[in-house]
């Protein structure tokens, strides 16, 4: 097992240099500089510019020295925020997505055990099928359309009962995670309610079921008991990709609410090719993505006891 | 409780999935065509793509003409606009000399009242400083005086209003204020202009030079410089459906392939082409497609088509490299193709007759799966400004165009989203079909 | 099985306890009027990328720096240029004395003095900060040679006498140079802060000094700024604001909006997109015509074609400036553009339109197609080429380019390709002069013609298209050293005509600004020049 994860940090090692390679020259194929600016300048200050921030260096050597300040886990100086370390920028912003996310994916997964509970006891009835409805609209309508109509629902309803129900827009306190965190999690909540609804049904005819009805253990219990628990182990295979496609999967959602995540950086970051925080941000995720596969491996190979077993033979 | 599972066993007649057997397509065919829900998406899908291709000739209107005297204008008829001169400075500082035919009726004259423009005249005020203007329409709220149009200094006692008008019933209201700002009298009137075209819009246009111009109609109303919804959302479809068939046809044919190879290959370059998907997929998906779509650019009078496509394959084709490798190593273990291969099949054989076929079906799933994806990404691309470049429409580019007068313009975002709904929606449910229809383990 | 469930257990508790160990910055939102503290909210559209008053040059920084800090002149309460911490000057042909008030202080409590200013001035000039505005502080002696690294930043023509009076030694005499003192760049700083923070100096509340009507109290990146009144300022008892929250920064319109039905911010601009729905929401609009110059930059290098001057009058003779402003962008308020030198523009005083006037000319399809005619003789080709039309990828840019794209096609056949950039690459291709056309804008640094007049000098970096002719830079010349007004108007009616005749420009349209603002906040100025909007003068009515 040891010897396994070692082997595995290794290799995510190497996938973030090559996240890191991949991005470097992506960026400076993009045309165009970082430094300059809607009001010119003259060459002279131009060419102090480029001098300050290292940028008339050759390509290659500005890549060697960029992944030897990322091994001592320095990630560079913005070049639009002036004066502001990247690092700093991804540890503010970060959090901000990563609390939208983490509230996002735990709405999605309850609202998908609650749905796919539902679907299954009242299968083939009404519910059920409200319940596929509901899910097939929830992945058929793109997600700034829901986000939107989201936003002008809050103010609606706002205005309607005369008091702030909800704010509009914006990040800081509690009440304004839950509109943004739904939305996210809205796509990932469809998803998971299928997914469920499906090995519901699936276990629905498993012998060890069979059994336990047959003794005559009440019918909520061998729901909670069997049903469930199983029901849940394929949504947790699907987690590890889950988490991260909520978590970089923010772009929308933050532009909508004006949340300061720190998707809506990059993108800014994109159109003012400020190469520090797009390497930066892409590295920190790419890194992030490896570590949250990883660890989602190791913990359902741990839970699952059929591939604890087919391990241990391996 | 009567329930099956607890009846007696009785012999189910079970398919064996015998590869390449000539009874498989036939079987999948078979059973979409007595799926509902496969023959009702199917049927969709062939008259959304008819749409798409035949639409631009059924319905002529062209897509890029303006009609800048029916901006964001809803569903409308065919009408008729007359032709009025172009736009010019009027002179607003005359005598009053037309006094009200009644005392109801408001000292505030419509001179000329047209989309080109409207005319009001005023009376002369002796203490007045300043004139402000507003326009309002039966939309507005009646808290506020309207949108302020403009403030005027005395002796000025008329106003030309030219903004954005489209053949509905206006409100004037004009303040007269004094030197101190109180209000010395207030006045309003109601006007509804006429569809006028002007001369300057018939010369650029090379219209027939007569007094009214046939303005076609708008079934889906028309958009925020006045083009014709309809056959933009024709012309966005192709766009739309372009870009989600032919980047996911592009980076599942090179996946395959990629995949194929690699299993065939075996041993440490099977191992080392796996190491590259492994790190492919390790790209945070959403921000290489934003970092590729801007190196890759646009060049001017460029669609952005290509960008997009080259991001999304670039990043999309390492899923279905590892979907067919596996399933290539899991048949190469299948007894029938062990057989072959000991009866002296050539490598060749092997995988036009027994690999390929057995693997078409999941690579038709992941296609019609990939479909939507790559819808979506188009809209995404475009809701972010990285979609396609203008004029090019695309139904994410409208969608996004529609957003921020949801309230006020529905059908500019409505009619694009609901295309896009639908077409995800129908592959969606093809998806689904398709996939039971080939899952023969499945209960016959 | 038991334990397989108490692990997953376990492992629900570890995710819900970093859920709730949380990260949410606690502060209390209280809307976007608070009569009580005597507070307002507002939203900026962006995040000031900067708040070093020695590199700055976009609109969020001086908005900001506007507030907390002062130059040696500021603009008034009616928007006229007034002393700030210059009390009294004295200005002759090539020499301009500042004597500074004795009580402007620094938000610690010390003194503002003219040292501050040397500081600041030398800082901005040195050449290893690249400051991108240093160029501006070039009337100053010595100041370009400084800045180029040719002399030592001591030679500099600005002395401190003493610690209330400061003398500027021009290099030539300068009508505007008041005008310019008033500019984020002229902006005095404190010689221990920079020191202190170096690199870092301004990147954090704390990292500057402070000496204006506010102070910057806190500033989380992309999320809030918190602007307090500074009790040390010298005209403290003038100021009735208490706090100025800026707790959302989103450049959506429709969130703004919403921000403000919801009551979360105390003003907001309104876009073209929304206007029907906050009529139909009943917020009261107001207007203001900031009057940037928005128009098309032509590419004048040799083998462009647009550096023929027929083809050039085709397009100017086929454009209809008044469509555009009414139907396209559709906001009331903008005009029609007709020259280089918005409607408003004044030099000392006197208005440049009431003296010179544009030569206004009716749109006329039937002159252009004629002059297309003969450029297309003349180059001996049978259609009009395809030309390349520049944009940024805002919407609003998008939509004009669309409809320019059919105008000239309808007018003239001539095919716009319209080659839609984001940002820094737009520059890039601006730069490198890859464009026919490039849609661009301006709006001024200081109050005086001058701010736009040396936009088309043929030594202007900003001069991208290059636009090249002597008499230009000659008139430019006399407009720049001569202290005679009357001089002054003509020359820059010279300018005018001179672009004109050689249609350097296609001027598109004056923009102006459409805002709701909460009626119980009073006082509130828009500025062209400086901070806008100006909440310095600003208070709050309990009873609206």
């Amino acid at each position: 097992m040891k010897r396994y994860i070692i082997q595995r940090l290794l290799y995510a090692f190497i996938t973030i240099w090559f996240v890191a390679t991949a991005t470097f020259f992506a960026m400076h194929w993009v045309p165009g500089d970082p430094l300059s600016g809607e009001k010119a300048v003259s060459p002279e200050i131009f060419a102090n510019l480029q001098a300050h921030y290292g940028l008339d260096k050759p390509l290659l050597e500005q890549y060697f020295i960029y992944m030897g300040n990322l091994l001592r886990g320095d990630l560079g100086v913005s070049f639009t925020q002036q004066n502001r370390l990247v690092n700093d920028i991804i540890g503010e912003h970060f959090v901000i997505s990563a609390t939208m996310g983490i509230v996002a994916l735990f709405m999605a997964f309850f609202g998908a055990l609650i749905f796919a509970t539902i679907a299954t006891v009242y299968r083939g009835r009404l519910p059920d099928r409200l319940t596929m409805v509901a899910v097939l609209i929830s992945v058929s309508v793109p997600g700034f359309v829901f986000a939107a109509l989201a936003q002008l629902a809050i103010v609606q309803i706002n205005q309607w009962r005369g008091e702030q129900w909800l704010p509009v827009a914006g990040w800081g306190t509690l009440a304004h995670v839950w509109a943004p965190a739904l939305m996210l999690g809205l796509g990932t909540m469809a998803y998971l309610t299928r997914l469920m609804r499906g090995s519901l049904i699936d276990i629905d005819s498993q012998p060890y079921l069979l059994a336990a009805r047959a003794r005559g253990l009440p019918p909520w219990r061998c729901f909670v008991r069997y049903q469930l628990r199983n029901a849940l182990l394929p949504a947790l295979s699907v987690m590890g990709p889950t988490i991260t496609s909520i978590t970089t999967g923010g772009f929308v959602v933050e532009q909508v609410f004006a949340i300061p995540g720190l998707g809506r950086y990059f993108i800014q970051a994109v159109a003012q090719l400020d190469y520090t925080v797009i390497m930066g941000t892409t590295v920190f995720y790419g890194a992030f993505l490896v570590l949250v596969v990883l660890v989602f491996d190791l913990l359902y190979g741990w839970a699952d006891p059929r591939i604890r077993v087919s391990r241990a033979l391996a | 409780m009567t329930d099956e599972r607890f009846l007696p066993a009785v012999y189910h007649q079970t398919e064996i999935n015998l590869g390449a057997s000539s009874r498989y397509w036939p079987t999948v065919w078979r059973r979409l065509r007595h799926d509902p829900q496969a023959i009702l998406s199917l049927g969709l899908l062939i008259a959304l793509v008819a749409a798409v291709l035949v639409g631009p000739w059924l319905w002529s209107v062209d897509p890029s003409q303006q009609y800048l005297n029916q901006i964001s204008h809803p569903p409308v008829g065919a009408s008729e606009a007359v032709v009025v001169d172009t736009f010019e400075p009027w002179s607003d500082q005359v005598a009053h000399d037309q006094a009200p035919n009644s005392a109801t009726e408001s000292p505030l004259i419509v001179e000329a009242a047209n989309t080109e423009f409207v005319r009001l005249r005023w009376p002369v005020l002796p203490n007045a400083a300043r004139f402000q203007i507003f326009r309002s329409d039966q939309q507005t709220a009646e808290t506020i005086p309207g949108l302020p149009l403009a403030t005027v200094n005395a002796p000025v006692n008329g106003y030309q209003d030219s903004l954005n008008l489209t053949s509905r019933k206006y409100r004037y209201r004009v303040i007269a204020l004094d030197a101190n700002e109180a209000v010395l009298d207030r006045w309003e009137v109601h006007v509804t202009p006429q569809l006028a075209i002007s001369r300057y819009a018939v010369t650029l246009s090379q219209l027939p030079e007569q007094g009214v111009i046939a303005i076609p109609a708008h079934p889906l109303g028309t958009d925020h410089l006045g083009r014709d919804m309809l056959a933009r959302m024709l012309e966005g479809g192709r766009t739309s459906l372009f870009i989600g068939l032919v980047a996911p046809l592009f980076y599942i044919l090179f996946g395959v392939l990629y995949g194929a190879t690699s299993a065939l290959l075996g041993g440490r370059a099977d191992a080392m082409m796996m190491n590259v998907v492994d790190f492919v997929i390790a790209l945070p998906f959403l921000l290489f497609m934003i970092l590729f779509r801007v190196a890759v650019g646009t060049e001017p009078g460029d669609s952005g088509i290509t960008a997009m496509l080259v991001a999304m394959i670039a990043l999309g084709w390492p899923s279905p490299a590892r979907l067919v490798r596996g399933e290539i190593l899991k048949l190469r273990e299948m007894p029938y193709v062990e057989a072959a291969r000991l009866m002296g099949a050539g490598r060749g054989y092997l995988i036009t007759r027994h690999l390929l076929p057995n693997i078409m079906g999941s690579i038709l799933v992941t296609f019609t799966f990939a479909i939507p994806s790559a819808i979506f990404a188009e809209a995404f691309l475009s809701f972010i400004g990285l979609g396609v470049v203008p004029p090019a429409p695309s139904w994410g580019a409208m969608c996004n165009d529609g957003l921020a007068r949801l309230l006020t313009q529905p059908h500019i975002m409505l009619f694009p989203a609901l295309a896009i709904s639908l077409t995800v929606l129908i592959f969606n449910l093809l998806g689904d079909s398709l996939r039971d229809a080939m899952t023969l383990e499945q209960k016959g | 099985m038991m334990s397989y469930c108490g692990r997953f257990q376990s492992a629900r508790y570890l995710v819900l306890c970093l859920l709730l160990s949380g990260t949410f910055q606690v502060c209390a939102e209280s809307g976007g009027v608070d009569p009580q503290s005597r507070s307002i909210g507002i939203a900026l559209t962006s995040e000031p990328p900067s708040l070093n008053s020695l590199t700055t040059q976009d609109q969020y920084g001086s908005f900001i720096l506007g507030h907390v800090k002062e130059g040696l002149m500021r603009y008034g309460k009616d928007g006229e240029l007034t002393g700030g911490v210059a009390e009294r000057w004295e200005v002759t042909a090539t020499r301009v004395t500042f004597y500074l008030r004795r009580n402007a202080r620094w938000h610690d409590g010390v003194p503002v003095t003219a040292k501050d200013f040397v500081t600041a001035w030398q800082a901005v000039l040195n050449p290893a900060s690249a400051a991108p505005n240093a160029h501006l502080l070039y009337p100053i002696r010595g100041a370009e040679a400084i800045n180029k690294g040719q002399i030592p930043a001591e030679q500099l023509g600005v002395n401190a006498v003493d610690d209330h009076t400061l003398v500027v030694e021009l290099e030539a005499p300068c009508a505007y140079f008041l005008a310019l003192t008033a500019y984020a760049t002229f902006l005095p700083v404190r010689a221990d802060y920079l020191e202190r923070f170096g690199s870092r100096y301004a990147a954090e509340a704390g990292f500057q000094a402070y000496n204006g009507a506010f102070k910057l109290d806190t500033w989380i990146h992309g999320a809030r700024l918190l602007l307090r009144k500074n009790p040390t300022y010298w005209d403290q008892a003038s100021i009735q604001l208490d706090e100025i929250r800026i707790d959302h920064v989103t450049s959506d319109p429709l969130a703004l909006m919403n921000l403000y039905s919801d009551g979360a911010i105390a003003m907001t601009d309104i876009g073209v997109d929304n206007l029907d729905l906050s009529l139909r929401r009943g917020l009261p609009l107001s207007q203001f015509e900031v009057a940037n110059l928005f128009y098309l930059r032509f590419n004048f290098a040799e083998g462009r074609w647009t550096s023929d001057p027929d083809l050039r009058e085709a397009i100017r003779l086929a454009f209809n400036a008044d469509e555009m402003v009414n139907k396209v962008i559709a906001l009331p308020g903008f005009r029609p553009a007709r020259s280089l030198f918005p409607t408003y523009i004044q030099s000392q005083g006197q208005s440049l339109r009431a003296h010179y006037p544009p030569d206004v000319r009716p749109p006329d399809l039937t002159q252009a197609r004629q002059k297309m005619q003969a450029f297309l003789q003349r180059k001996g080709l049978d259609a009009p080429p395809a030309l390349h039309l520049l944009t940024s990828d805002t919407p609003g840019a998008a939509k004009q380019a669309e409809y320019l794209q059919s105008v000239f096609q309808s007018a003239l056949n001539l095919s716009l390709k319209i080659d839609k950039q984001i940002f820094k690459q737009r520059l890039a291709k601006e730069n490198q002069g890859d464009f026919d056309i490039s849609m661009t804008g301006w709006g001024p640094d200081y109050d005086d013609p001058m701010t736009f007049a040396d936009l088309f000098a043929s030594w202007n970096p900003n001069n991208r298209g290059g636009y090249r002719n002597p008499e230009y830079d000659r008139w430019l010349e006399v407009a720049k050293t001569t202290l005679d007004n009357q001089e002054r108007l003509a020359a820059f009616g010279q300018l005018q005509a001179l672009l004109q005749r050689d249609v350097a420009l296609l001027p598109l349209y004056e923009n102006a600004l459409i805002y709701v603002k909460d009626s119980r906040l009073k006082g509130v100025q828009r500025r062209r020049f400086g901070a806008d909007p100006a909440f310095h003068y600003a208070w709050i009515e309990e009873t609206p």
